[in-house]
């Protein structure tokens, strides 16, 4: 095919600029967002590179804590705010069903956050007013219109949502696919993940490259597995065979499957590196407790290997959440056993280094950190049956100031003091457009 | 990650500019740089299939003759390219994006039998304030020539007429005020271009990041091969 990227827009300009002769004022259309906050869809527009203004957490009922229902908590995060730090909204949506990750729409406007137990798919509006999100649409027929279960990732797609499933109904293994929703909450597509050339059908993140046509998946685990008590799960050997090994390149437009990469040991979040001509992606795998960088070799051919150890992968500190700054020169990793967000210099992504370390808590999961990498949030809650039990079972929110070289706590939302339960995942908002695409 | 932008100069910059001097002493550079996306590794048309992603809904617009007209008239039929736009829109990543993609689309299909007589573009105005049908006609008559797959331009009554329309399509627009209030004229939108099949469904959505003139006929490539009845020359009643 011939390149058609030459600009042949004269004969618009032509028709524009009469446009302007005739008088019309000055116009400029929002810029839509080549990445959000360093780790959403490319597709999504309003990137706060600015100062972001709320922040919601979507957070597992507990049992014994406030109202026990999952719920949207909405955190005001303006300094100066007489209420910053605080929640100021919350909520429930009814019962406990695994609360746990959340993506916007490409606009922007609205939130969809999962649950892994029942399956629900609840659509808050956020744009109206992001301080107090309000529910427009709950999608319960996920298990019977598709087969899958445990809806994890939530990726803007235009028009679109794509959500990575878990599991399946069947057997509530790991065997699991992608489903696609129009921002109406309609179901568009059902696609499994790939169960030959050496694809185990597992699922878990999703992360495109838009310029590229490529989109990688992750893998992790099944229902059984996810629900299991986790002292009761590493101790069932038979149990433990039942996680992830592989990513998996993926023709974007065609929703093919381009290649199986092993990556042993449920490779968990991905991150595409935003600067550009830095085409690489980089995750972490929870149980071999190893960075894995992906990126093309000498032959242009996509590989994907092991670059850095995360701890002391012998004592399985468990990473978890990941977060890469907007320029790809470090990357946030939490290890939940021990509690520890550390930095590592992604300077040279085939050999990331461990640079810094602060103790967050007794058990930490999620990571956000803002565009400029200023400001880093954490949560605390990984899944109700995986979270530390007794004084351990820590629930917060807690943001930081980074300066480069120290994180200083800023606030802490004692979640269950509040009464609100388990804090999971978070996204950000602001309530002026313009504030957000500054 | 590649660079999904190519900065390519406008070539139209002296007129536009020497327009911007009579016009408005504060605009913002017009026709200095278009921000076109890039996307490699595009499967062949034909080897894969697209979505039905939404269905295109109707709605009452007006024509370049101030003709009363559904917007289905303008889609049904053919493979429809669609975008919404409004005509003094200057943000390099936005509406002249999607002028300078509809321009590629609308010359490579001029010479591809696939495309020629089964492609038509349609820009819908977001402004029917200041995009009146006398100015849609002069838009459509500098982008339509007999050689040309047909390339029409719709506006509306009032925005309260087109407001429906938008939101079952998913745009989501805001018109900008200054301090005092008054509008400045920037109509805040997100760019969205719609690949609609014959039959009224959108197969392909493309913002900014997705929106490259390869990617665009790719699809309505591999649209036609599945719709081999589309034709643009008699637009459906």
């Amino acid at each position: 095919m011939r390149n058609m990227n030459s600009n042949s827009g004269s004969k618009a300009r032509f028709a524009l600029g009469l446009c302007l002769l005739a008088g019309a004022s000055s116009c400029a259309s929002l810029a839509p967002a080549r990445a959000d906050e360093t780790c959403n869809s490319p597709f999504m527009t309003g990137l706060i590179k600015g100062q972001e203004q709320y922040l919601h957490v979507w957070t597992l009922g507990e049992k014994g804590v406030g109202d026990e229902s999952d719920k949207l908590v909405t955190i005001d995060v303006i300094p100066g705010s007489p209420t910053y730090g605080k929640m100021i909204h919350t909520l429930s949506v009814g019962g406990r069903g695994e609360a746990h990750h959340m993506g916007f729409t490409d606009d922007r406007k609205y939130l969809w956050a999962g649950r892994l137990d029942d399956n629900k798919i609840f659509i808050f509006d956020v744009g109206s007013d992001p301080s107090t999100p309000k529910l427009v649409k709950t999608i319960d027929d996920l298990a019977e219109s598709t087969g899958f279960v445990g809806p994890h990732t939530f990726y803007a797609l235009p028009g679109r949502v794509l959500v990575q499933a878990l599991s399946n109904k069947l057997d509530h293994g790991g065997m699991t696919g992608l489903i696609t929703y129009n921002n109406a909450g309609d179901l568009v597509a059902a696609t499994p993940m790939p169960l030959d050339n050496g694809g185990d059908g597992y699922g878990y993140d999703i992360a495109i490259n838009p310029g590229r046509n490529r989109m990688l998946t992750s893998s992790f685990t099944g229902w059984t597995n996810y629900m299991m008590d986790m002292s009761q799960l590493i101790q069932d050997s038979s149990a433990m065979k039942n996680f992830g090994n592989t990513m998996v390149m993926w023709d974007l437009k065609a929703m093919k499957p381009e290649k199986v990469f092993s990556v042993p040991g449920a490779p968990l979040e991905i991150r595409w590196a935003l600067k550009p001509g830095a085409d690489w992606a980089i995750t972490a795998g929870a149980l071999t407790s190893k960075l894995y960088l992906v990126k093309e070799d000498d032959k242009h051919q996509w590989q994907a290997k092991a670059v850095a150890d995360i701890g002391d992968p012998s004592k399985i500190p468990l990473p978890v959440d990941i977060s890469i700054s907007s320029d790809a020169s470090s990357l946030w990793v939490n290890t939940f056993m021990d509690g520890t967000a550390r930095l590592f210099d992604l300077t040279n992504p085939e050999a990331p280094k461990q640079v810094y370390s602060k103790k967050i808590g007794a058990q930490v999961n999620m990571v956000s950190q803002s565009w400029d990498g200023k400001r880093v949030y954490f949560t605390s809650s990984l899944l109700a049956n995986w979270d530390k039990k007794g004084v351990d079972n820590e629930q917060f929110l807690k943001g930081y100031s980074w300066d480069g070289k120290e994180l200083k706590e800023d606030f802490v939302v004692d979640f269950h003091k509040e009464g609100l339960g388990r804090a999971h995942h978070m996204k950000f908002t602001a309530r002026s457009q313009k504030a957000e695409s500054n | 990650m590649t660079a999904r932008r190519m900065k390519t100069k406008g070539a139209f910059a002296p007129f536009a500019a020497f327009s911007l001097a009579l016009t408005l002493a504060s605009a913002p550079v017009w026709g200095a740089q278009t921000a076109t996306p890039t996307v490699s590794n595009l499967p062949a048309p034909g080897t894969y299939a697209l979505q039905r992603i939404q269905r295109v809904p109707d709605a009452q617009l007006l024509d370049a003759d101030d003709r009363p007209t559904a917007l289905a008239v303008a889609t049904r039929g053919a493979i429809t390219a669609l975008a919404f736009f409004y005509g003094h829109c200057v943000d390099p990543a936005g509406c002249p994006v999607a002028w300078s993609a509809f321009e590629a689309l609308q010359k490579e299909a001029a010479s591809d039998p696939l495309l020629r007589d089964r492609l038509r573009l349609v820009f819908v105005s977001l402004d029917p304030a200041h995009d009146t049908p006398t100015v849609m006609r002069l838009l459509q008559k500098s982008e339509n020539a007999e050689t040309l797959p047909p390339w029409r331009f719709l506006t509306s009554r009032s925005q309260s007429d087109l407001a429906p329309l938008l939101a079952s399509m998913g745009q989501d627009i805001g018109f900008e005020t200054d301090a005092t209030g008054r509008p400045t004229g920037v109509v805040n939108h997100m760019l969205k271009v719609f690949l609609i099949d014959p039959e009224g469904w959108a197969r392909e959505i493309y913002t900014t990041a997705f929106l490259s003139p390869d990617n665009l006929i790719n699809d309505a490539r591999t649209l036609a091969m599945a719709h081999p009845e589309a034709s643009n020359r008699n637009e459906a009643r």
